[in-house]
């Protein structure tokens, strides 16, 4: 089943697609973060049924669709499903009872659990268990397999590993009657095909990485299903996972809080673009993989935004080139194809204000580790140096220029220096 | 008292108070201005800890601490964002305090009882509350 798990590459967009699902690389830090942001509505809305529906929307789409596809049977679906969890980095699922009424998963090593003990710490036990994602895959996962009416599946997460389990448990329950689930904005909407290029004002070579680091084996170990490199944990996650719950966040606090309370919202999203510019970009520019393939290039200091931008375009999440760099003061960044517009179009998302929350943090991350942190004397990449560092002198600020939700044609983000 | 005193000394080893006050119009020279408040904010940043619970003292306990101190506070002991983790978390109890979130300015003051909460809150998100050095508590 295997090889069913592996999509395909889109240079012409660069996405990657499977099964009609976009996928693309993050980072543990990002995935808890931002988890955590949406977490801390909880006193207002419900985010923990937003991270488990996500999840399902995005796992039904892509699963019963293969299963279609290749017209698999009950075991078969199962395999693949387990399989999914495990080349995507989300770690290890196991079926321990699996019935057509309720059953059990067990998972020893689960990646927003073993992510978040490294990101966080311990979680308080009085809090649900931190595997939402994991939650909502098994829940598409039963009723794939069983052919199961969409929604009829509800799972709870009784042990966590980042509460101090050994094994993270998930016990589901099948109902008569289905929830509706919001549908998949799927590929979602694209913008048309922009060719990469290779800038005249640098020698770095962005065809040649993109394709060496799109095609790396980056999947999960065979000993703990987790991605294991550039010193984080990564994961090939959903885009329309990300896409979803920030959707569906923004829609639920608008309804409690009208607009006045979208800035704080805002503020966080993009903060958890930050964290991911920092950890999971900061950590392929301070690795031997960088080392090896992208370094030789390298002969100013500018080149090193040109390097992390070429390796940026291999990871599904659109086409992204650099329109000005100033240094130290000002960068401007072209996004066509962005992962978070795809989806946002295709949702008619109603919100007034640009929404790629995520190019905003990552933006403003590239100026931060080349100027603020100086990440080519590579510095060891921990939460007290992050904290240090941006509490020391000023700040580098995003500002969108274009939504290609408002203004078409592509997304247009800048950092400046505030 | 002698917080404010070091605090007086030391800047004026680094700076020429004569020349900030000559340029301290923002008519005459915005730009300039401007750009000596930034650099005195950044000498100024290590002492904060030091100035703000002196600063606190003087208060009426019932009135609370001002906004601004508060965001001093997490700024220096806590990630960035905590200030907004903390209000989108208790947006009730600003709103229930008259401090709707998040346009309450820097010049308010949280009462007491929401400061109580923000420590509570701390607490839950990072395993340690406000610093006791702070005195805010």
């Amino acid at each position: 089943m295997k090889e069913l798990t592996y999509g395909k590459y889109y240079e012409h967009r660069n996405v990657y697609l499977l099964s009609d699902e976009p996928m693309i690389l993050h980072c543990h830090h990002y995935n808890c973060f931002l988890q955590a942001s949406v977490e801390d509505t909880r006193n207002l809305i419900n985010p923990y049924d937003i991270l488990v529906d996500a999840a399902h929307s995005v796992v039904y789409n892509q699963l019963s669709k293969l299963k279609q596809e290749h017209n698999l049977g009950e075991k078969e679906s199962l395999e693949l499903g387990l399989a999914l969890f495990k080349t995507h980095g989300f770690g290890v699922l196991q079926a321990e009872s699996l019935t057509k009424t309720r059953g059990v998963f067990l998972s020893p090593s689960e990646h927003y659990g073993v992510g978040w003990l490294a990101r966080f710490g311990k979680r308080n036990p009085e809090l649900p268990g931190v595997a939402f994602f994991a939650r909502g895959f098994t829940e598409a996962l039963v009723e794939t397999v069983f052919n199961l009416p969409k929604g009829s599946v509800t799972c709870e997460q009784t042990a966590c590993i980042s509460q101090g389990a050994e094994f993270s448990r998930f016990e589901y329950k099948v109902h008569k009657s289905a929830r509706k689930i919001i549908d998949s904005p799927g590929k979602g909407k694209y913008d048309p095909v922009i060719p990469m290029r290779n800038p005249k004002e640098t020698s770095v070579d962005y065809v040649g990485i993109r394709n060496a680091v799109a095609e790396m084996p980056l999947e999960g170990s065979d000993e703990d299903g987790l991605i294991h490199a550039f010193g984080v944990l990564l994961t090939r996650m959903y885009a329309n996972y990300y896409n979803l719950i920030t959707y569906l966040t923004i829609e639920a606090v608008k309804n409690e809080l009208g607009d006045m309370g979208m800035p704080v919202i805002e503020a966080l999203f993009r903060e958890a673009g930050h964290v991911c510019g920092f950890n999971t970009l900061g950590g392929i520019m301070v690795s031997a993989e960088w080392d090896a393939l992208i370094l030789p290039q390298l002969k100013t200091r500018e080149d090193w935004m040109h390097g992390i931008v070429a390796v940026m375009n291999a990871l599904g999440w659109g086409t992204i080139r650099i329109n000005k760099l100033l240094p130290g003061e000002y960068l401007e960044m072209q996004y066509n194809s962005d992962y978070e517009n795809n989806a946002f179009i295709a949702l008619n998302m109603d919100y007034p204000r640009p929404a790629n929350f995520l190019f905003q943090g990552g933006t403003v991350g590239l100026m931060n580790l080349l100027y603020k942190a100086d990440i080519t004397r590579k510095p060891e990449l921990n939460a007290d140096f992050y904290n240090r560092l941006f509490r020391e002198g000023k700040q580098f600020i995003p500002e969108q220029i274009k939504d290609r939700r408002l203004d078409g044609e592509f997304s247009l983000i800048a950092a400046k220096l505030s | 008292m002698k917080i404010f005193q070091k605090f007086s000394e030391k800047f004026k080893k680094i700076f020429d108070w004569s020349s900030v006050a000559s340029n301290s119009s923002t008519t005459s020279n915005p730009e300039k201005t401007t750009w000596r408040e930034v650099e005195a904010y950044e000498i100024a940043k290590p002492l904060l800890k030091e100035i703000i619970p002196d600063k606190e003292k003087k208060l009426p306990r019932s009135r609370g601490i001002r906004v601004r101190s508060m965001k001093n506070i997490l700024l220096y002991s806590f990630p960035p964002y905590t200030w907004e983790r903390i209000g989108i978390f208790l947006y009730k109890d600003f709103m229930n305090a008259g401090l709707p979130f998040p346009t309450v300015t820097d010049d308010d003051y949280l009462p007491y009882e929401l400061i109580e909460k923000i420590d509570e809150t701390l607490r839950s998100f990072f395993g340690k509350g406000l610093p006791k050095e702070s005195k805010v508590l």
